[in-house]
């Protein structure tokens, strides 16, 4: 018999250990002041830019009493959703302009796919999810809302060609059968960690499957201002899934698009994330759990301050993708002066899938 | 079985065989975890394949958007853990 005094729940929890994923972080090298401590290798933010942000905000932040209040809500102040709007009307190319009502913000979109979890599936549901992925999605559905993952395996097909619809479905039909219903696919767009963009015929199958199922499309475009040009011949150029007409692949309450500040915007810290999303009744359902995950004001007057200057985010964009480009590349050569392969197509987001077994195979069968 | 990203950038098989030695059980998936720790003596923090649900073993996450220097220093340490060459 337990001798915890905490509910079941709460011993379940405890045995994890959140604070491990964040060790490195505590020793985190510096070439100057800790040069044994951790290379981060491991968490996505984009760090280049940070100082951008930070110099922007010193320079141009006007902090007001209103900040110190509660603002609009937990949602996000309309300056800021108006702001966001704009933004995704200028870059994503939007078929149908996207207005402030229809954005909404929590704290991250950690809390997004939380809430979302809550809202969309019961206890034990799943969400269909492709191989490999973000590895934080299972936490982001799973601590609290007790939403499973149903991953689909590719076994060769290439995941980002129509034929990957045979793959999600049958892990959907598998998990069905085995009694997890699923209500939601989740598509990394561009793909975590691949680094790839989806054309758009698979974006336009993978909606027909959804709507086929009448489950929930969560496309996360975190990534859709971190694309750049790269010579790799694999590489498909970036179309959000709003810059085409969809009305008749999937219904508009079951499209929803996930974004925020943590990426392109260099901004993780600001705890900002946001869905675009059209159907009333899961936004009214977003909204009453709202307030366990409110961001401050003054984040929010910070993220509204840098999507309003558009020529300072613009020139930003533009900086951001030039390094991205140039480390990809820089990444890849050394990897190639190493012989270590690496995943091919990748022309987006901060990172890069390596093979770092067969290296070591390759040399021994080279040197035997 | 292959998967595509990894077949079209690279055709030949995998040879675990060498980790395998390192490694206290036949287990393709416990030479990543081998080669994770490695990695973690050699101060370099990775996310793996295994935790990104990888369907093969082997694979790792290398993020490259900090400053050169640092990127350079990462990937200097991973081609430590990875062995002697």
């Amino acid at each position: 018999m337990s001798t915890s005094t905490l509910s079941e729940r709460g011993e379940a929890l405890a045995k994890q250990s959140m604070r491990s994923n964040f060790s490195a972080m505590f020793d985190a090298y510096d070439v100057e002041t800790n040069p044994t401590g951790f290379v981060n290798m491991g968490i996505s933010e984009n760090y280049i830019m940070l100082p951008d942000v930070a110099e922007f905000a010193k320079r141009t932040f006007d902090c007001t009493p209103k900040m110190f209040t509660y603002g609009e809500g937990p949602w996000g102040s309309r300056r800021l959703r108006q702001a966001m709007a704009k933004h995704m009307n200028k870059h994503f190319h939007p078929v149908n302009d996207i207005k402030a009502d229809e954005i909404f913000f929590a704290n991250g979109v950690t809390s997004i796919c939380e809430m979302l979890g809550f809202t969309i599936a019961e206890p034990g549901d799943g969400i269909l999810i492709g191989q490999p992925i973000y590895q934080a999605f299972r936490g982001d559905f799973g601590t609290k809302a007790n939403i499973k993952l149903v991953f689909a395996p590719f076994e060769g097909v290439d995941q980002f060609s129509t034929a990957c619809v045979a793959k999600y479905e049958q892990a959907l039909l598998e998990a069905q059968q085995s009694g997890t219903k699923v209500r939601a696919l989740l598509i990394c767009h561009p793909h975590n960690p691949l680094g790839q963009c989806y054309p758009k015929d698979t974006l336009v199958e993978l909606m027909k499957l959804a709507q086929k199922y009448k489950i929930h499309l969560l496309m996360d475009e975190i990534y859709a201002m971190s694309v750049y040009d790269i010579d790799d011949s694999a590489a498909v150029a970036f179309q959000s899934c709003l810059a085409f007409d969809s009305s008749e692949y999937i219904d508009p309450n079951l499209l929803h698009v996930i974004y925020g500040f943590s990426k392109d915007f260099g901004a993780g810290g600001l705890r900002l994330g946001c869905m675009y999303i059209r159907n009333k009744e899961l936004l009214n359902a977003m909204e009453a759990i709202a307030p366990f995950h409110w961001s401050g004001a003054l984040n929010d007057g910070v993220a509204a301050s840098m999507l309003e200057d558009e020529e300072w985010m613009s020139k930003f964009f533009d900086k951001s993708r030039s390094v991205l480009a140039k480390h990809n590349r820089l990444t890849r050569s050394i990897l190639e002066e190493h012989n270590v392969e690496y995943s091919r197509g990748s022309n987006a987001g901060f990172f890069i899938m390596v093979c770092c077994i067969s290296l070591h195979g390759n040399r021994l069968a080279e040197s035997s | 079985m292959g998967i595509d990203w990894l077949n079209r950038a690279n055709s030949h098989k995998i040879n675990l065989r060498p980790w395998l030695k390192n490694a206290d059980e036949e287990n393709e998936w416990k030479a990543e975890q081998v080669l994770a720790q490695r990695m973690g003596e050699k101060k370099v923090y990775i996310t793996t394949g295994e935790s990104l649900t990888a369907e093969e073993p082997g694979w790792f996450r290398i993020i490259f958007s900090q400053e050169e220097a640092v990127l350079r220093e990462g990937l200097k340490r991973v081609f430590e853990a990875i062995g002697p060459r």
